[in-house]
């Protein structure tokens, strides 16, 4: 499961803010329906207990000891049957008198003995299947032992119809009040991170050697970090242009008073130390050169922005062979996708692939491939001649530092272990195998600019 | 053959300047940029050897100068940069070949000859005219199989005849590959140099073509 710091920004916002909204509606649309409900049923029960009065203060007694509604109620509804209005008043030995509306029912009321003047409140099934609210009052009359029992009900589904027609529309006004909310959480969310939007292209095209800096204009929460990004940018390519100059001063600087050495050794009688000094000067001078393209590669691996372009490069590469092993001796020929793009300092790339490319023009009979293909996570080339070839015994020692495999031909015997120093820096990986074409095929995979 | 020799640094370039005399190439020395694209624009080198790290005007511009103004002799790159990015910046400026230093300095005379037998069409290292055969490595020339021995002067001279045979050669262009800008050269010296050379090899191959200079054939 991913932990929820590493979802997007996005998801995060608009996720949390839809709960949010939803949560606080219901919230509202709740506390808003019970408040209103309670009102309703106060406001019902405060209707019933002044019916109650008004029928008490028409009670009369009678002669023989019963009693009558000296004046009608005036609420029309207790006349009208099952009008949802009802009064009733139980007398004493079982005398009954009820409202008109009451028809045929009698309201049972429950056997509970209320105190003289006391409101009891009760609910009771009516008739039609109605439930009833009924508040009832006893009142004992001067001169009487026996108190009656006085009862107003009306229908509860007079409450609970007016409660849902409030949830309805009180459900209806939030629910587009929530739509609004999370449109506008939506626009703000998005709104708010598309400048991260605009600086994640930005380093795209920094990525892929496109840009040198960050450009545009950003919000002040964001801007300070693109101008610290593009002073680490400038600074690092600063001291990479900086550190190369001095590696190409260094190297001339030794290597020039070295050839003179080399030359006034071979000047000396032989048999003398002219051999050692000579064997000494070459293994400085290699030396030179393999730990400044090794410090080269080591300090630009991992530079933001490394990126050359393969087809153009291995064009320039090609023809350059091409010049020193002549147009006729050896037929090279490049397969290589556009736009494929490696993340990798030009220099760099050019040492790994002008040594390979060197090793099979030397080794080659007529024929070097070049083959360049991309995946998802890498750039493979394979480069393969038609020479002899290498025997797969052979294929872990050949990338040994210092070790020449071919005494015969002229070479430095570092090209292959800086190539594997450098790929090595760049999380590479270089493979020696068997062309189908009968010689070497070395397979390189190199980092890809593509966003991962 | 004449080169001219691009190097600031004087020890290296009294060593390889001595190193090429001795193998019989006419050499001119310069030591910065600016003399070296005006001297290689103006004299009919066959070959220039050029060191890249040059005060005034940078090896690699002099390269292009020359590139771009339709000089075309061979040049071999010097430089103290082995890494291939300079290198095939060189080779794609114009350079034919490429030493890193330090190198051994047989190596350099025997690219510079290849380099010049190249541009003029030839393969392999020993080059034959009929009778005659030249391996000019070794500093040797034999006719019909037995050594004849030349002096310095008259083995370049044949030397860039072997090169250009079947063509015409006139006594002032043989002046202008034999001689480098220091020497003294004498109107008839030329002459005198090809009597020496036909009666050492006592074949007649070489043609004198009235008015117009002198042709080496082989048939």
């Amino acid at each position: 499961m991913t932990p929820l710091s590493r979802l997007s920004l996005k998801t995060q916002l608009l996720t949390g803010s839809i709960l949010w909204i939803s949560m606080a509606l219901l919230v509202t649309g709740f506390v808003l329906a019970s408040l209103f409900r309670s009102h309703i049923e106060r406001r019902f029960d405060a209707e019933l207990s002044t019916h109650l009065d008004q029928l008490l203060a028409g009670l009369q007694l009678q002669d023989k000891g019963g009693f009558a509604l000296g004046r009608p109620m005036t609420d029309p509804r207790f006349d009208r049957p099952y009008s949802a209005l009802y009064w009733q008043v139980d007398g004493p030995g079982g005398s009954l008198l009820q409202s008109r509306s009451l028809w045929d029912w009698t309201l049972a009321l429950p056997k509970d003995s209320p105190a003289d003047g006391e409101l009891h409140r009760h609910v009771l099934p009516g008739p039609n299947g109605q439930r009833l609210v009924a508040v009832e009052r006893s009142v004992t009359f001067p001169g009487r032992r026996e108190p009656v029992r006085a009862a107003v009900a009306g229908d509860l589904g007079v409450v609970e119809r007016a409660t849902s027609e409030f949830v309805r529309i009180s459900a209806l006004a939030l629910g587009t009040l929530a739509i609004g909310l999370m449109l506008a959480a939506v626009f703000l969310v998005l709104a708010t991170l598309h400048p991260l939007g605009r600086l994640h292209r930005a380093l795209a095209l920094v990525r892929q050697g496109q840009a040198s800096r960050l450009e545009g204009h950003y919000p002040s929460e964001v801007q300070p970090l693109v101008n610290d990004l593009n002073g680490l940018l400038a600074h690092n390519a600063g001291l990479l242009g900086r550190a190369r100059t001095e590696a190409g001063n260094l190297a001339h600087q030794i290597k020039t008073p070295l050839a003179i050495i080399a030359n006034a050794a071979r000047a000396m009688p032989p048999g003398g130390q002219a051999s050692t000094l000579l064997e000494q000067i070459g293994l400085m001078g290699r030396r030179i050169d393999y730990a400044l393209t090794r410090a080269r590669a080591a300090a630009s691996s991992m530079v933001l922005g490394a990126a050359t372009p393969v087809e153009p490069s291995l064009t320039r590469m090609s023809a350059a062979m091409r010049t020193l092993y002549g147009p006729h001796d050896v037929e090279i020929s490049v397969s290589c996708p556009n736009h494929v793009v490696v993340q990798m300092e030009p220099q760099d790339f050019e040492e790994v692939i002008g040594n390979l490319l060197d090793n099979a023009c030397k080794w080659a009979r007529t024929q070097v491939d070049v083959t360049v293909g991309e995946d998802a996570l890498a750039v493979r080339i394979v480069i393969e001649d038609d020479g002899p070839g290498l025997a797969a015994a052979h294929y872990a020692r050949a990338f040994e530092r210092g070790l020449k495999l071919d005494e015969t031909t002229p070479g430095a015997g570092l090209g292959l272990s800086i190539v594997r120093d450098i790929v090595d820096a760049y999380r590479g990986d270089v493979r020696l195998e068997t062309s189908a074409l009968g010689g070497l095929r070395v397979a390189l995979r190199l980092p890809s600019t593509k966003p991962t | 053959m004449r080169l001219l020799l691009v190097e600031d640094e004087p020890t290296l370039a009294a060593q390889i300047r001595g190193a090429l005399s001795s193998s019989e190439f006419a050499v001119d020395l310069v030591g910065d940029g600016e003399d070296a694209c005006l001297l290689g624009g103006t004299e009919p080198y066959d070959g220039v050897v050029l060191d890249l790290g040059l005060p005034k005007l940078d090896g690699l511009a002099v390269l292009r100068h020359w590139r771009q103004h339709g000089i075309k002799m061979p040049v071999l790159v010097l430089t103290a940069r082995a890494d291939w990015h300079s290198k095939v910046e060189g080779l794609n400026a114009g350079a034919d070949d490429y030493l890193g230093k330090p190198f051994i300095m047989e190596e350099l005379v025997a690219r510079m000859r290849a380099l010049i037998r190249r541009s003029m069409g030839f393969t392999a290292s020993v080059i034959a005219c009929g009778p005659i055969s030249l391996d000019a490595a070794a500093g040797r020339v034999l006719v019909d199989g037995s050594p004849v021995t030349l002096t310095g002067r008259e083995f370049r001279l044949l030397d860039y005849l072997m090169h250009r045979q079947g063509h015409i050669v006139s006594q002032r262009e043989l002046a202008e590959h034999i001689y480098d800008l220091e020497d003294e050269r004498e109107s008839n010296t030329i002459e005198v140099f090809i009597g020496r050379i036909r009666r050492k090899l006592g074949v007649d191959v070489i043609k004198t073509i009235r008015g117009l200079g002198y042709r080496l054939e082989g048939t």
